[in-house]
């Protein structure tokens, strides 16, 4: 990477966080209806019916879903780029390393005891059953890899497939017993979208979310010292152990909440940091706060364009965030094979 | 002081070490020297805290290194290993920062916390200049010098006593100037309180910086003592299998051994 292709990243933020205000702004006031913001205000002889109704479908159903855009992406971004960082593998993602579809995996099985995704609880309960889902594919994961004493780096990737095929196994049998209400609801739901987002559900994003952001934080020197080998980061203080243990529990934390929440998001998690250590962000203090904001602003537009692009139907969340990730991701290796 | 007693080490049903022992005191150079595989490197790793002992043990003013936490014998002992580190993009100012322990906080506009040493330490080295470059970038004797000055910074301000600084072949990609430069800052480092341990294949620069040395062969200690007790023709022929004795130079100090 050339030094002149660096972007100094307090501009970059700066930019970050206009565009994410923008786009808020624009998806609030874009949906399959016209309602909008202005049209609140602007219009006073509108009758009080559909006034109420816009209304409704911007604080009900359009703000909750921009948030929840914002916090999932954030909160997706940071733990790729804080598993890349932990594990000192540019592949490692919360989709590759069987986290996604180990907490896919536990909130279905919560679906199924619940009945249907319905209220506080059972959205509760399915966060639990994501998180642990989460917990058990990442330990195995784990245990699988420290097997491979020479390369725990590879080991991962390839306990992560093992685990990954594990999980949808399990998720396949699952949609054997669920009833045909079940079956749908489960279907949309792990194609991902930020459809079903109720007002509510958004604290239970936002704690795991700064839980997450705000450890990974902390430990941004640590992570810096881990780009430069485990010996090194040793050598330099850092606690291997604890520090495992803090940002492997923030990051399951994170993404097992907004998977109960809004599904298995792809590629997010992997294509974000990635595209921000090209601008030079290399150090964990200034690409951890540009992944926040840049995850968040991708899956705000990701759900936009769901939303938008075959209006009044919605299409699935990860099919978008996969159309974008995939070619993306595609063309970060293409070149990097290309400098190598 | 920081000791390691009765060191054992197997590996792969191989025998690394086996009942080694060897300590290094405040404002003293412990040269570890012995022929390739001789364990130099694994006792480094146990001295560093990186291995925990399985059967024998390691202290540091008494206390066993298990004992300490990771950043605070950080602050107490710095390495340098003899592998090249991975670069990751990472720039040389940034090893630096880490190494000093920049707080990340203050990392996007990092001033180091003492630039005047930290510059000192670079221009000492040859490597003035060089802050931007990116680590994999260096040559591997710009590299290895560059860690070096990390160690050194990781180590904090100018009284060093009771610091340690481990050294692994800290000199193996050094051309005679830049050799020259660090033997001149270890003796400077000594002369702050550093306890120094060197593992070298460089028995000239073993003999002439080593306060004591200590002669290993197949993880097992052969002899120990002042170098020019231990770097004889006798025990170098019986340790390297090679006929090796010291050569001087007009001045008299031991510029290689042949």
């Amino acid at each position: 990477m050339p030094v002149s292709s660096e972007i100094p990243s307090r501009g970059l933020a700066v930019v970050l966080v206009a565009a994410l205000v923008a786009s808020a702004l624009l998806a609030l006031n874009s949906g399959a209806t016209p309602a909008s913001l202005w049209g609140l205000y602007a219009s006073p002889e509108q009758d009080a019916r559909a006034l109420a109704r816009d209304r409704a479908i911007l604080l009900e159903l359009r703000l909750p879903r921009v948030v929840a855009s914002l916090l999932v992406g954030a909160a997706t971004a940071v733990s790729g780029a804080v598993l890349q960082g932990l594990f000192r593998n540019a592949l490692a993602d919360p989709a590759l390393l069987g986290i996604m579809s180990g907490a896919a995996l536990g909130a279905g099985v919560v679906l199924l005891g619940a009945g249907q995704w319905g209220g506080l609880e059972v959205r509760l309960l399915g966060q639990i059953g994501a998180i642990a889902g989460a917990a058990a594919a990442f330990f195995l994961v784990w245990s699988l890899a420290c097997r491979f004493a020479a390369d725990r780096t590879q080991g991962l990737l390839l306990a992560g497939i093992a685990v990954n095929a594990a999980a949808s196994a399990g998720t396949g049998l699952l949609t054997f017993l669920y009833s045909d209400s079940q079956l749908r609801t489960f279907v949309f739901w792990t194609l991902g979208g930020m459809g079903g987002v109720e007002r509510a559900a958004l604290p239970f994003l936002l704690a795991p979310t700064g839980i997450a952001l705000w450890i990974a934080l902390r430990q941004a020197r640590a992570l810096d010292c881990l780009a430069l080998g485990e010996q090194t980061a040793f050598h330099l203080g850092v606690d291997l152990a604890r520090t495992r243990r803090l940002l492997v529990g923030g990051s399951l934390l994170a993404v097992g909440a907004s998977v109960a929440i809004v599904g298995p998001i792809s590629f997010v998690g992997l294509v974000v940091p990635h595209v921000l250590r090209l601008t030079g962000a290399v150090r964990h203090a200034r690409l951890l706060p540009l992944c926040a904001l840049f995850g968040a602003l991708a899956v705000l537009w990701a759900d936009l364009l769901a939303r938008i692009l075959v209006r009044p139907q919605e299409l699935p969340l990860g099919l978008v965030t996969a159309a974008f990730g995939a070619p993306t991701f595609a063309y970060l290796l293409w070149r990097r094979g290309k400098q190598a | 002081m920081l000791e390691a007693s009765n060191l054992s080490f197997v590996a792969g049903g191989r025998t690394v070490l086996d009942r080694m022992s060897c300590a290094v005191r405040p404002a003293t150079v412990l040269a570890l020297v012995g022929p390739n595989g001789a364990g130099k490197t694994t006792v480094l790793r146990h001295l560093a805290g990186e291995i925990v002992p399985q059967s024998g043990g390691v202290r540091l003013d008494g206390l066993p290194l298990a004992a300490w936490p990771a950043e605070t014998l950080a602050r107490r002992r710095a390495v340098v290993s003899a592998q090249t580190i991975p670069g990751n993009w990472f720039r040389v100012s940034d090893l630096l920062d880490l190494a000093t322990g920049e707080t990340d906080a203050g990392a996007i506009d990092a001033s180091p916390l003492a630039p005047s040493r930290r510059s000192a330490l670079l221009a000492a080295l040859d490597l003035s200049g060089s802050e931007a470059a990116r680590l994999d970038r260096l040559s591997s004797g710009e590299q290895q010098r560059l860690r070096l000055v990390a160690a050194l910074l990781q180590l904090g301000g100018d009284d060093l006593r009771g610091r340690y600084l481990l050294l692994d072949e800290p000199t193996s990609h050094q051309d005679p100037r830049h050799l020259r430069g660090i033997e001149v800052l270890l003796r400077a480092v000594r002369e702050q309180g550093a306890g120094i341990v060197l593992s070298t294949h460089d028995l000239a620069l073993a003999a002439r910086l080593g306060d004591e040395a200590v002669l290993i062969h197949g993880g097992a200690f052969i002899a120990q003592g002042a170098p020019h007790e231990i770097l004889t023709p006798t025990l170098l022929l019986e340790t390297y299998g090679v006929p090796l004795a010291p050569l001087r130079d007009a001045a008299g100090r031991i510029a290689a051994f042949g």
